[in-house]
């Protein structure tokens, strides 16, 4: 067993566009499949959603590698063009990596909208066998090559 | 400590160029020799070698040497493993946060354009 370690980022952006269009781009299942994606070359498989406290939301899908990611969350509060707030967990070739917690905060600036995304996780990957390393680091290779910056 | 950039830097700088990157994917199938290594590359064993020294300062590749030969084998620390993973969930979100921006842009546009036709 290793040992978890913990981390946080924070976000901002300003939406040229009300509270209620950037929450509902979060809220409505259609709105939000058209950016909350994973990097590039990742594939949808399933989603699922259910906007409610204690209601869940499932973005499974792959690399082109064939290696399936699984975000799996749980909405705990929801304050309509305010705030969310959700836990969630993400599967990595069947590999168990992080625990998050993640808060959207939605504040009005004139007619814009300030976005705030604030994520505290835990980074467990505690199961020491070689096959999730491989898996892991495999991922994490992918992630980190499709997101370099050009 | 999730802070600390160098450790950030030093892994895109290793995983930026893409004979590193093979080598790494290589390496996830299981150690190998640095000869081993450098067969299917078309460049000189010291510029490998080069290769392999950067990969070995990010911290995601370790080498032992036993007798004349140099193995090479994946096992980056879990802090450096967690950096590059926190760091892909950041990444992550700004590039979605992008998206997001350019959706809401497209949309506002369509509805003024359905405006202007139907005043």
């Amino acid at each position: 067993m290793t040992k978890a370690i913990h981390g946080s980022f924070t976000i901002e952006r300003v939406y040229d566009a009300s509270p209620a269009r950037v929450f509902k781009a979060f809220a409505d299942p259609a709105s939000k499949a058209r950016w909350f994606v994973g990097p590039p070359g990742w594939q949808e498989i399933r989603r699922e959603m259910d906007l409610r406290p204690g209601g869940q939301e499932i973005a499974h899908g792959k690399f082109p590698s064939g290696i399936e990611t699984k975000f799996v969350a749980r909405y705990h509060e929801i304050v309509p063009n305010q705030r969310l707030v959700y836990v969630y967990d993400m599967h990595v070739g069947g590999v168990h990596m992080s625990v998050s917690l993640a808060t959207i905060e939605l504040t009005p600036q004139g007619a814009k909208t300030a976005l705030r995304i604030t994520e505290q996780a835990v980074f467990i990957d505690g199961k020491d066998g070689n096959e999730s390393r491989r898996e892991g680091t495999k991922q994490l290779l992918e992630q980190v090559a499709a997101n370099l910056p050009d | 400590m999730l802070n600390n950039q160098t450790t950030l830097d030093l892994i895109f700088h290793a995983l930026a160029d893409p004979t590193r990157r093979a080598i790494v994917e290589r390496l996830t199938r299981g150690p190998a020799s640095v000869s081993e290594l450098a067969a299917p590359m078309a460049m000189s064993l010291a510029a490998v070698m080069q290769h392999l020294q950067v990969l070995e300062e990010s911290g995601l590749l370790r080498t032992e040497k036993q007798g004349r030969v140099r193995t090479c084998a994946i096992d980056p620390d879990m802090l450096a493993r967690a950096e590059a993973w926190l760091t892909g969930r950041r990444t992550l979100w700004e590039n979605r946060l992008d998206r997001l921006g350019e959706m809401l842009a497209e949309d506002a546009s369509k509805s003024k354009k359905r405006k202007r036709r139907k005043p």
